[in-house]
Order: C-alpha cells, then structure tokens, then sequence
C-alpha cells in the first residue's frame, strides 16, 4: 500500500475505534503494510509513520493501559475536530479579502496552509456559499521566470521549517551592495514581506551580527539536518523584526537618524500623505501643500524619491540633502 | 500548485467534510477553493475512493464521486469533519491579517481582522496555542501605504454600489472626479488596487487606492457584467507590456544596472559591454518615464524619445532654479 493511502487508512481507523488502539492491532488491519518484513524495520516504518500524522498537527498519542483499557494508539474525535467559531459576516469578508491578497502576492511561506486555513474558518463559521470567496489564486509573479517563481515558494516553505525548528540554515547568497556570492551560515529569525519582497531576518554567523537577506538572492539554500529535534539556537528577545528590516529605503541604518523636512505641492501631496503619512514623525499642512518631517538613517535612500517628484518636492533640510539634490538635478539638466 | 505529502493529506482530510456537508457541490467551485485544477481533483477524488477502514471490505471504503460535474460522499468512513487548525495555518491567518495597517481611516477593518484571528488561535488546542504564541511575530508582513477608502470600497464591491470618486491620475498629473462601478480588488506587491467601470470613459479602469483622495459610497445599486475577472484584469493593466507601439529606450549606468535587472527582469532589459543597462519598455506613460529616470538622478538616461529627454531635462533644470 502507497503512504499516502496507509496514512489516511490509519487516520480513519483511529477515528473510528471507541478504544485505544494496540500496535498488534494495528498490525492485524495492515497485515500487508506492517507484519512483512523484519521486526525492526516494521517498526520504523511505524514510527515513521506516526511522526506523519503529528507533523499533519493530528492528535494522535498513546494512552496508557488502566482500569478500563489496554494501553494504545488513539486519536480523540474531540480534539481532532475543527471547533466551530462564531465570526460576523464583515468578518469572514474582511479575513477573506486579506488571505486572498496574500495569495495573490505568489509564494509566501504559507501557501498552502493559507488556503486550508480559508477554507476551515469559513467551514467553522458555517458561512453560506458566498461567491467572493474562490477560487484562491494563487498568480505567478510575472517579472520572474518559473523556475525562480518555484525557488522562490520552495525556499520560503523550507526557511518557515527552519524558523519553526530553530535549525541553521547554509546560504549561498548574492548581496547586491558589493555584487558578490558568498556562503554563509545564518540562524533564522523570521521572514518579513515588503511590498511583496520576502526578507530573511537572521544571525550571520560569519558576520557575527543580525542581517537581513533577500530571498530572490538567495541561490542556495541547505537546512542543518543534523539532531532535526534539538534547536540550533534559541530566538533573541532584545528586538523585534519589524526594527531590522527597513520599510522605506531611508530607514536603512547607515548613519546616524536625522530629520528631513520635504515640502510636496498638491496633488502629490494628498497622495503621499495616505503613503506616508503614518511614517512622518509629523505633516504641516499649508494650504494643499504638505509638509513632512521624515526620520531619515540614509540619505540618499530619501533622494529617489524627491526626484521622483521633481518640481513638486522641495527639501528643506538638512542642507547636506539640498546639496545632494542639487548635484543630481544639475546632472540630470546636463550642467555637471 | 506543488504540495508535499502532508500538505495533499491535509486537503484531502478537509476535502471530504466539506463535500459532507455541501452535498452535489460543483467541480470547478470545489477545485477553485483548494486551488486545484479540475483534473487534480478528480484524480484526487479516484486515490479517496481507495482509502477506508480495515478490513477494507467495499463498504469500509470512502465512496466519494462525481455525476454531471457534481460532487457526492455517501460513506465517509469516521472522516465527516475536518481536522483542527495546525499551528502553520493560524500563522498563515496571523500574518495575512497583518495586510491591513492600523492607520485610523482602516482601523475598523484591521481590528475586524484581527479580532478574527483571535478567534481562531483561541479556539486551538492548548499545545498549537503555545506553539503559536512561540511563533508568531517571525513571519511579519509589513502593510505597505495606508489605504484609506480599503474598507468602503471592499463594502460597494460586494453590495455591488456605485462610488463617487475624487483620483489623482498620476498620468496626467491632475486630480480628476469620476461615478465608477467598483468590481472587484486586488493587492499587488504592497500595493492595492480596484478595477471599476468608469462611467465617464465608458471602459474599465485601473485605480489605485493610495491615489484615491476621495470616495463616497451611493445608494446606486448597479448589475456587475457577467464574465469580468478583477484579478486578471488589473494584472494586464500593471504590466508593462513587451511590444507596442510606442517604444521608451533607458539606459543605465553600471552603479544602478544590478538592481534595475532585478526590478525588471531579463525581458526588458539587456546589459551591454560597458556594464550599463538599456531598458525598453513600451506604452507607459510619459509622465511615468520621467518620474522613473529622474528618481536615478543622473545614473539613467533616456534615450528614445527625444523629445521626452528634452522635457525631463528642462523639467530638471526647472526644479533646479527653485533652489538658487
């Protein structure tokens, strides 16, 4: 018998036994699958078998023998079954339409977890078939080839592995900002996506330090497969991921935060204040113009989108930015 | 969709309750929720037929099947509910709900969402709880700009109302008001987007959320059109695509060329001798070319047209002048 029907098969018989389970048992209903063979091979298979359905997140345990019953396998009904979860309407719709982007963003550590997990919240809220809720797309990125696309979901699903098992993972990594592959071991922390990039937040152990990492630049990717139930190492508590990735290029940590005081003209203005408002330590308002005072720990990461304004963005400070713009707008109109 | 082996049986464990429960539910619709092809699900449908219960007599079998694109169980063999959420599944819900930011204008759907979630991790079993509670804030998404119409247009789309709406077309630089039909919406990298029928232009249209300055929902109930998809729709209309008519040539000094590769990707872009970059993108807006090359500051050039050479460099120095 295949594995995936022996597990299944295994499944609905602990489901339907009203008494713990004995491994003899087991044998006699699987006589093809688990009496062949040497005793000690038999046996492995089982285990095997039985570290399936844990890691499937079903509750099978063994319960030992007391007054009433022998010692045996069991899986509770109970604890088994989705439990239902009373949710409004606005609820489910609202829930749905974030699992539904994230879908639609392509790989993510969760894929398929994210549709089951759909698909069990509506089952457990007893929706009544809405049509807004399928199908589930998930949509290729269509700047990437298949093959990065499919690189991209099967390192995310085994960096998720990782992260769950604090095991150390062996990268082969191209970082841009010196355009060179290097390997390094690095302890994953946790995954961040922004803007539909996944980051890699972890310990470099080359570099001694937390760093982030790209995961489209990551060629290579090997799990520690030595001791898989013993962590590597254990989480750091002294940040939050959120810290070490930068949501906007000028939050990269390259020197010291200073304040930068741009003003937009209108229409740009209102666009922006919706994009950015929530990240400015504070917006003037002067008529339909804004004004924003932005945290900033790179300049130059601020600067592309100052030009991308051109005459509807005017900085105000600090000077060293004034003097940065200046330079590229006098580059840019040929007077070098 | 690639599945490993747990993750097949885990959809098969729900597949078979949920078909208990939605007995004579179509194919398409069943496959289209498990994001499955037709003919995955079908074969899937012929491997349950072959699981059961020892002794494995014909009636300790799963009986599930089609008749006319229709799905039934008859014996479902102790599987009629569908299994717990695994802790990967909370995380999943976990994270996806972080899509929302917390800025005021959403707050209600983002704690909409979130009280949701909860919900769902208290409803697990005491063990996956902790193992969540272990897990979660490593996997973060962060919400990309604030979407402040997300909520209300999320409500006229499913109660199918016409919106008034106040958009800055980045096009054209200028802010426009428009009566659309909003149809459906669509999150592509960090970005939202509706796709409406714009009463105005008599078509349908691309908008993009961050740019709406405002909306206002009408008792306007309109019939959606039968056969539109949103999602695909507003795909073809952010791409930039290979040919057309009117061609863009960029190049790139080598300083930026790696990044703007990675941003594009091999089709539009080809890396010459030198280790500059040369771009060729087609039907894009002027005012997006400009914006673009200027954001490089000097490291990018265009260079077909020239006429829009000519105007970014005057609008530079334009700029420029505002600062003497």
């Amino acid at each position: 018998m295949k594995k995936a029907e022996r597990l299944l098969d295994l499944i609905a018989f602990l489901l339907n036994a009203r008494r713990p389970v004995s491994f003899q048992q087991i044998q006699n209903a699987f006589p093809e699958d688990y009496a062949e063979g040497s005793e000690e091979a038999i046996s492995r298979k089982f285990e095997r078998d039985k570290a399936d359905i844990v890691k499937m997140g079903l509750p099978l345990k063994f319960k030992d023998e007391d007054e009433f019953d022998e010692g045996g396998y069991v899986i509770d009904r109970e604890s088994y079954a989705l439990s239902e979860i009373s949710l409004s309407p606005d609820e489910l719709a609202i829930l749905c339409l974030a699992g539904s982007a994230v879908l639609e963003m392509g790989a993510s550590p969760f894929t398929q977890d994210l549709i089951l997990a759909l698909n069990k919240i509506g089952y457990a809220a007893g929706e009544a078939d809405r049509s807004g809720w399928f199908p589930y797309r998930v949509l290729p990125d269509n700047r990437l080839s298949q093959a990065v696309a499919l690189r991209r979901q099967e390192y995310l699903e085994s960096l998720r592995r990782a992260i769950a098992d604090r095991k150390d993972v062996v990268l082969i990594y191209h970082g841009l900002w010196r355009d060179e592959k290097s390997q390094r071991t690095v302890s994953p922390y946790g995954l961040v996506c922004r803007q539909g990039t996944w980051i890699l937040v972890g310990r470099c152990h080359m570099r001694e330090a937390v760093r982030v990492f790209h995961v489209d630049r990551i060629t290579g990717l090997e799990v520690n497969r030595f001791q898989p139930k013993t962590p590597d190492f254990e989480f750091p508590t002294d940040f939050k991921l959120e810290e070490v990735v930068a949501q906007h290029p000028w939050e990269i940590r390259a020197h010291d935060p200073v304040t930068a005081v741009v003003r937009f003209e209108a229409p740009v203005a209102g666009v922006l204040a919706a994009e950015l408002g929530a990240h400015a330590e504070k917006v003037e308002e002067d008529g339909d113009a804004r004004i924003f005072h932005l945290k900033v720990n790179y300049l130059d990461g601020l600067l592309p989108t100052i030009l991308w304004y051109r005459d509807k963005a005017r900085v105000l400070e600090p000077s060293e930015l004034v003097e940065k713009t200046r330079a590229a707008l006098s580059k840019m109109a040929g007077m070098k | 969709m690639k599945k490993d082996l747990h993750q097949r049986l885990r959809t098969l464990l729900f597949l078979v309750p949920y078909v208990v429960r939605h007995r004579g539910v179509s194919i398409g619709e069943l496959a289209g929720r498990l994001a499955m092809s037709d003919q995955e699900l079908i074969r899937e449908l012929g491997f349950l037929m072959m699981v059961g219960r020892p002794p494995f007599l014909p009636n300790d079998l799963i009986l599930i099947y089609q008749e006319e694109g229709k799905v039934f169980v008859d014996l479902h063999q102790s599987l009629e509910t569908p299994p717990q959420f695994t802790v990967y599944e909370a995380l999943a819900l976990a994270t996806a709900s972080q899509i929302f930011s917390s800025q005021e204008e959403i707050g209600a759907a983002a704690t909409a969402v979130r009280g949701a979630v909860d919900k769902v991790v208290k409803s697990l079993p005491k063990e996956t709880r902790k193992l969540f509670a272990d897990l979660t804030g490593r996997f973060l998404l962060l919400p990309g700009g604030g979407v402040p119409h997300l909520d209300m247009l999320r409500r006229a789309v499913d109660e199918r109302r016409e919106v008034d709406l106040e958009y800055f077309a980045a096009s054209r630089g200028e802010t426009t008001r428009r009566t659309v039909l909003p149809l459906g919406l669509h999150h592509h990298h960090g970005v939202w987007y509706l796709a409406a029928f714009c009463t105005q232009r008599e078509d349908n249209r691309v908008f993009r959320l961050s740019r709406v300055l405002g909306a206002r929902i009408t008792d306007r109930i309109f019939d959606p059109p039968g056969d539109f998809d949103p999602v695909a729709f507003i795909e073809e209309s952010i791409t930039v695509p290979l040919t057309g008519e009117q061609e863009v040539v960029i190049r790139f000094s080598p300083e930026v060329a790696r990044w703007v590769q990675e941003r594009w990707g091999p089709e539009y872009v080809s890396v010459e001798t030198d280790g500059s970059l040369v771009a060729r993108l087609h039907d894009v807006s002027d005012e997006f070319v400009l914006s673009y090359v200027a954001s490089f500051g000097g490291e990018a050039q265009i260079e077909e047209p020239g006429e829009l050479r000519d105007r970014l460099r005057e609008q530079a120095a334009e700029t420029l002048s505002r600062y003497a």
